[in-house]
């Protein structure tokens, strides 16, 4: 028994399971990459082969990173990082408090000739000087006999060799806080038709939820470049409890707004018809008239000038936006031409059009101009809700993570020795060292010290 | 001057550098060597000046933004990432062997960006979705990391030529040309460590970035999904090396396919369905 448990021990806390698993959940994470995933799946699943189907649905092909077994992996990954992180750890405390000059007579052998300082202080005097030059930066000053003399023994950088469990640490903050997301998250979509309020979270797969308060779009705005790309989507709400307004606020993409115990962002936008719309018209300089109008509705221009007939209405006329059809019946005759919304931004894609397709002309009829305001669309906002209780652990790993990189990969536990042997009119002082990675970095720093010692420069 | 111009410029600049290290590494001539460095410091203050004109021109036009925002950008970016640590090593190491594997990589970005079709040297305004302070960290963060894995491919090259059988003696034009071995996986480990804390950087930010724009974290976007994959293979080069005692062709090799997952972390998942599409 003994044996088979430690076994298990030795398999959870090895390096090597700790590289398979990562390797394994690369892959995985590639499948779910390759194939088309959630709602995507379905469509892709219909052109496979059924019994190929049907194994992908088995092996959970289709929801990889909501899987048992991907789940599974990164479970098995965080008991992995524990084993390892306990199993070490003990050996790694030993190393930070362990003796800082352990006798080790190599350490002296074959030094390069830039660390031995002959000197013309005894060693004890000499001693002192070294003391107040390792005063600054290095701690657990230690000076001992040595059978050849006197031996100065400090450290720096003992707390590095935790960097790694801070980074473990991290990690696993980082697989809590994604479980607790995905166990006590609340995620869905609020839709919202411009001037309407609504109270139904809708939610994947899941019923949907109803707020305790309702959120009404009072407006809903999308701006663009002169490219056509857009500039700004906007959402104007207000939030309402018991029919009163209770909060205001404009919804921006990159800006939520906090509300009720969720945080909401501008997801996306929609259009609908059935809309009111608003034409203005006219006569050259002269002041513009405003007029609703609906569709087979006849009024007169001003002046008895012509009269005016709305034949159709397209909410989205070749993919240029709004759009009415007009005719005009006048003593000069009879003009039928398209009038879209979006008049400005069409010309300037598209310099001359006006001339080359008259019919696109809402000045065809000179010298009365015709614009639409408002092309009977009505915008529908769609906003992402979400509650996610596992994202301050997420953070806080992350923090954690980088915190703990930086001190793996940017510090290392450095222990200095320094003999010190009297020699005729004087003594002789080498300068050794051991660190816990970075070997170049140690003989740049213990280079430097001995030349400090020798007087030419300083330590850093 | 026209931003698009020097930027176009800078890729012939680094041909010509690239073309000077080589002859250096087979000829063996100072002159060669040192032309092809002064000859990179010039195409990348070249490089620098054009990146801040083309900053500054879009503040003309009204739209301005830091010049990372767009793939063309990106591009122009990476290579200037990667020439900046190309050349702070060749500073530090006083060793310009390594050029000759950097520059083609700098120089294909460039020429990539200026030539390839569909890549748009335009100055764009920014989409609603891109208008946050997090743009200017994250895409700096990433294209760093990116660059620092990029020199580490480079290096992982130069390991595998410099330790192949035959070669190993340190004889022949190659040996003469390129630093020992172990001068080289120094190298190529310090580079993976900068390019390891600035993907997390990345990541991080992005992440940061996520919650606040789109309402969560971490979507499993396949450009995160495979940041995260890039990130694993790195993770696992650095545990095999610190714990398993990896070095030398294995760690050369793992800087390969790293940089391979880098690369497709950037170019590739742009055939895969992307909330990334504007990189």
């Amino acid at each position: 028994m003994a044996k088979t448990g430690s076994g298990i021990r030795d398999f959870l806390t090895s390096v090597r399971l700790s590289i398979g698993l990562l390797t394994v959940i690369a892959l995985g994470a590639v499948v779910g990459t390759l194939i088309p995933q959630r709602e995507a799946a379905e469509s892709f699943a219909e052109k496979l082969n059924p019994s190929l189907a049907a194994l992908f649905q088995t092996l959970q092909l289709f929801d990889v990173y909501h899987s048992v077994w991907f789940i599974g992996l990164l479970g098995l990954l965080a008991v992995n990082l524990v084993a390892c992180s306990l199993n070490r750890f003990p050996a790694s405390w030993r190393q930070f408090r362990g003796v800082t000059a352990p006798d080790d007579p190599e350490l002296f052998a074959a030094l390069p000739s830039e660390r031995i300082v002959e000197t013309d202080q005894t060693p004890t005097e000499a001693a002192g000087q070294i003391e107040a030059l390792l005063g600054r930066g290095w701690r657990r000053l230690v000076k001992t006999e040595h059978p050849q003399g006197l031996l100065i023994a400090a450290e720096k950088g003992g707390f590095s060799r935790f960097g790694v469990y801070v980074v473990h640490l991290g990690v696993l903050a980082m697989i809590a806080g994604g479980l607790a997301s995905g166990l006590m998250g609340v995620k869905g979509t609020v839709e919202i038709v411009e001037g309407e309020a609504s109270n139904v979270l809708q939610r994947r797969g899941e019923p949907s939820l109803p707020l305790e308060f309702s959120i009404r779009c009072d407006r809903f705005t999308v701006e663009y470049y002169p490219s056509g790309a857009p500039k700004v989507f906007r959402s104007d709400l207000s939030f309402l409890k018991d029919g009163q307004v209770v909060h205001r606020g404009s919804l921006l993409v990159n800006h939520p707004i906090d509300f009720g115990g969720l945080r909401f962002y501008q997801s996306s936008y929609g259009i609908l018809p059935g809309g009111r719309m608003t034409l203005s018209y006219a006569k050259g300089q002269e002041k513009k008239v405003l007029r609703e109008i609906t569709v087979g509705e006849r009024f007169d221009l001003p002046g008895a000038d012509g009269e005016v007939e709305v034949l159709r209405a397209e909410g989205n006329l070749m993919r240029m936006g709004p759009a009415v059809k007009l005719a005009v019946r006048s003593s000069r005759g009879d003009f039928q031409f398209w009038v879209f919304q979006n008049i400005e931004r069409i010309k300037e894609a598209n310099p001359g059009i006006l001339s080359q397709v008259p019919l696109m002309n809402p000045g065809l009829f000179a010298p009365w101009l015709f614009s639409l305001q408002r092309g009977g669309e009505r915008f529908y906002t769609v906003l992402q809700a979400a509650r996610d209780p596992g994202a301050p652990l997420v953070a806080a790993g992350a923090a954690l993570l980088i915190a703990g990189l930086i001190t793996v990969f940017f510090f290392s536990h450095r222990r200095v020795r320094i003999l010190l042997e009297a020699r005729e009119g004087g003594s002789r002082i080498s300068v050794a060292g051991t660190a816990s990675r970075d070997p170049a970095g140690l003989e740049g720093e213990l280079g430097r010290l001995a030349a400090a010692i020798r007087g030419e420069g300083k330590v850093s | 001057m026209n931003h698009e111009w020097i930027l176009s410029g800078v890729t012939f600049v680094y041909l010509l550098s690239f073309i000077g290290y080589l002859v250096w590494m087979v000829r063996g001539a100072e002159f060669w060597g040192a032309g092809a460095s002064w000859i990179a410091r010039i195409g990348f203050l070249l490089h620098s000046a054009g990146i801040l004109l083309r900053w500054r021109a879009s503040y003309e036009m009204g739209i301005g933004h830091v010049p990372l925002a767009n793939f063309y950008e990106s591009l122009v970016f990476f290579a200037w990432a990667v020439m900046l640590l190309y050349l702070l090593v060749e500073w530090r190491t006083r060793s310009r062997s390594p050029g000759a594997f950097v520059l083609p990589v700098s120089f294909l970005l460039m020429a990539y960006a200026s030539i390839a079709p569909g890549v748009s040297g335009r100055i764009q305004p920014l989409i609603p979705a891109l208008q946050s302070n997090w743009l200017t960290v994250h895409v700096l963060t990433c294209f760093l990391g990116y660059a620092a894995f990029a020199v580490a491919f480079a290096l992982g090259q130069m390991y595998l030529i410099r330790s192949r059988k035959g070669e190993g003696s340190g004889t022949g034009f190659l040996g003469r040309a390129i630093p020992a071995p172990v001068v080289i996986e120094d190298l190529l480990y310090r580079s993976v460590i900068l390019g390891f804390v600035f993907l997390s950087l990345g990541i991080m930010t992005g992440s940061i970035w996520a919650h606040y724009a789109w309402g969560s974290y971490w979507s499993w976007d396949p450009k995160e999904t495979w940041s995260l994959i890039t990130w694993i293979v790195y993770a696992v080069m650095l545990h095999a090396r610190a714990v398993r005692g990896w070095r030398g062709r294995r760690m050369a090799w793992m800087s390969l396919i790293g940089f391979v997952s880098v690369l497709f972390t950037y170019l590739g998942v742009n055939y895969l369905d992307s909330l990334h599409s504007y990189f």
